[in-house]
């Protein structure tokens, strides 16, 4: 075990200085193309982290060593980071006398490449060279595979290449192939390494100690309102979905008995619940699939009875849209460690998340405060950040200790319910198979900023949960208007009257520090 | 837009045979053809140039309209402002002269004839990519860097099928592979258990 943690040590240097560079020449490199609302999900094993047993390896290593699952395959084909061939003078990588001319190439370009191959293609190249056959064998080509041409009908079964083969070839013999596994020598790469690394690695306890948010039970809506929707601020609320069904009664089997062969959304696909837990009991990856779905109400009407908003949050104006409101309510599902990483909401609204089951670790930052690692371009459509969750902690959760602005982090746990403010950035990540709900919504708190986010050039790009983004901004202000009449003015003439009253606090400041000061001298 | 409005201006001024010649009318469109910028040239009329430096400092000037129509990264130095005109060079060190240079083909060709029907596009890439087997992979590094998509997807595609429907022993051939790594019982597993591949 020591020297596996070792062997972390040197990747997670070697990974944060690539990306030092890569931000300080060059930053427009790094736009890889996610969407604002991407549900990345990272896969760490499925218990919580319990160090006792190791603590004492881990005090050597305390700042940097990382605990590994301790059933996890060690190194199921023996890649190694590249910084141990560095450590071996003389030794030769076989990962590039194994690609032959192919070899120049980085590690993702390859894998770009046999991205293109069927199933058939990637049989023949595992037989070409042990390299080769490393290659083939990276979980998410399959995973791939099976998401196009299985869509979400397919049975899990222990790897994503397994469930390929056994679903395309019912005749093929899979038990002894699936178990012949050939090893590799002198074989380094980063990407490999890195990838097998954040689908086997636990939560440090470190990562989820501070717990620094406003935690309230039984206040007021007023209350509510005054102290954290008007500053849009963030605040854990106990106590407040007490009265739900769907708290009492909600587990695996009662929802897989009320919803029986319907199938949700996950990811890009859409299963049904008992195949979903199928595979996320199995699942081992960085970012597993999560089950994510806006009409679980609709498809399943008693689910959308067992529970109702809290109080806080009964004022949704885009209920004026009626059925043409986008997307709001999404019922979500997944093992631990699957989550979403660094985004902001769609649409500026607000948004509450409820946890029925298992618990959860948030971390927000403030609207003007880009987290670490973060890079969103310029017109917010895009944003480029760590593969998965894991490695965002890896790397820079280690930096915000050193913040002025330090984020705020908790851990929500079943019954807790908490509030997003609108433009916040927030991480989440399952410590262990959850269920939740979760609605974003518009009050008069937050309208004039949605009628501006609808109201963008770039409308079409950002916003988002809808099919009709480029009327939405009329739709909904018309909706508003016929409802709420100079409502939307009202508000617009008080937001003025601040702007107005803070400039004038401004001034007095700068003329009173002035008064003595000011001095002529002749 | 501003190129449009000087074509129209030309095509206004240039006698009637040599606007037939080199600025014609295609499907509404007016089809750019090289004398064109031949004339553009001769009347002074600069084309914005930048310039490209490759890991062996040699400096390459290219249009801008070119780069920024192809090259994603190029795109947004120059939209975001980070590129001076005046004094400013990209400085490419991945990409080496010989590389670059055909990149800039590539993209300049397929610039200046977008218009051109699919299979004289098709059979010009085709001879573009008549490279060794390192130039290909050298190319695919840089269109990678520079993010041009279109010559990504030509040689993403072109090396597919250098694999696709190929046996074991083809294949090795081809990427040049020679030492395979198995052992010899590793390599009768594998010659039993896929006897099509071989």
């Amino acid at each position: 075990m020591k020297g596996s943690l070792k062997m972390t040590n040197l990747l997670s240097r070697i990974r944060n200085s690539s990306k030092k560079t890569k931000t300080n020449t060059n930053q427009h490199r790094n736009r890889k193309r996610f969407k604002l609302r991407n549900q990345n999900a990272i896969s760490i094993p499925k218990d919580l982290p319990s160090p006792h047993e190791e603590e004492d390896e881990e005090e050597e290593n305390a700042e940097e060593g990382f605990k590994l699952k301790s059933s996890a395959p060690l190194l199921t084909h023996g890649v190694q980071p590249l910084g141990n061939l560095y450590l071996n003078p003389g030794s030769i990588n076989s990962r590039d006398t194994g690609l032959g001319n192919l070899h120049t190439l980085s590690d993702e370009l390859v894998l770009e490449i046999l991205g293109f191959l069927d199933s058939t293609d990637l049989g023949v190249l595992s037989t070409v060279s042990k390299s080769f056959y490393v290659f083939t064998n990276h979980e998410p080509l399959w995973r791939n595979l099976v998401l196009e041409n299985l869509n979400g009908g397919f049975q899990f079964n222990g790897s994503w290449k397994s469930t390929y083969v056994a679903a395309s070839y019912p005749s093929f013999d899979i038990s002894s192939n699936a178990l012949k596994s050939f090893k590799v020598r002198d074989f380094y790469s980063d990407y490999l390494f890195q990838s097998w690394l954040c689908a086997n690695l636990e939560m440090k306890p470190e990562w989820l100690e501070r717990d620094n948010i406003v935690r309230k039970r039984g206040i007021s809506v007023e209350e509510f309102v005054l102290n954290f929707e008007e500053p849009n601020k963030p605040v854990l609320l106990e106590g407040c979905i007490d009265n739900w069904d769907a708290l009492e009664n909600w587990d695996r089997d009662y929802l897989m008995q009320l919803s029986g062969d319907v199938k949700f959304a996950v990811g890009p696909v859409e299963m049904k619940l008992g195949d979903y837990f199928r595979y996320s009991d199995q699942v081992r990856e960085e970012r597993p699939l999560y089950l994510f779905d806006p009409k679980f109400a609709e498809k399943v009407p008693k689910l959308g009875s067992e529970y109702e908003v809290p109080v806080y949050f009964r004022e949704d104006l885009f209920g004026v849209l009626g059925s043409e409101r986008p997307d709001y309510r999404w019922i979500i599902i997944g093992p631990a460690g699957s989550g979403s990483s660094f985004h902001v909401d769609p649409n500026s609204t607000s948004a509450w998340n409820a946890v029925i089951k298992g618990s959860k670790k948030w971390i927000l930052f403030p609207p003007d405060v880009i987290p670490p690692g973060v890079h969103p371009s310029p017109d917010g459509a895009e944003v480029a950040s760590p593969v998965s969750i894991i490695e965002w902690f890896m790397n820079f959760y280690g930096a915000t200790k050193n913040w002025k602005k330090k984020p705020v982090e908790c851990v929500c746990k079943a019954g807790e319910v908490i509030f997003v403010p609108n433009g916040w950035w927030h991480l989440v990540i399952n410590l262990e198979e959850s269920i939740a709900i979760t609605q974003n919504y518009v009050s008069r708190r937050n309208l004039l900023n949605v009628l501006d986010f609808l109201n963008r050039p770039n409308a079409s790009t950002l916003v988002s949960g809808t099919r009709d983004r480029v009327n939405l901004y009329d739709k909904f202000k018309n909706a508003i208007e016929a409802s709420f009449p100079g409502e939307i003015d009202e508000l617009a003439r008080k937001a003025e009257k601040k702007i107005q009253q803070k400039k004038l606090s401004f001034w007095d400041s700068v003329s009173d520090s002035n008064a003595g000061a000011f001095k002529f001298s002749f | 837009m501003e190129l449009l409005c000087i074509r129209q201006w030309i095509s206004g001024l240039l006698p009637t045979w040599l606007s037939a010649w080199c600025i014609k009318p295609v499907g509404g469109a007016l089809v750019r053809q090289e004398p064109e910028y031949i004339l553009l040239a001769l009347m002074g009329s600069p084309l914005k140039k930048i310039m490209l430096c490759s890991s062996e400092k040699e400096i390459f000037s290219v249009e801008e309209q070119v780069m920024v129509q192809h090259s994603v990264i190029i795109n947004n130095m120059i939209e975001d402002g980070s590129y001076n005109h005046e004094e400013s060079k990209i400085p490419l060190d991945c990409v080496d002269s010989k590389t670059l240079k055909k990149v800039i083909d590539y993209c300049t060709h397929h610039t200046h004839h977008h218009n051109d029907n699919q299979e004289d596009l098709e059979a010009w890439d085709a001879q573009f990519l008549n490279v060794d087997s390192n130039g290909l992979y050298d190319l695919l590094m840089a269109a990678n860097y520079l993010e041009i998509r279109n010559l990504l997807d030509l040689i993403y595609g072109t090396i597919k099928n250098m694999i696709k429907g190929k046996k074991i022993d083809e294949i090795r051939r081809i990427f040049n592979i020679k030492d395979h790594g198995f052992t010899p019982e590793e390599e009768e597993q594998n010659r039993k258990e896929y006897p099509h591949f071989y």
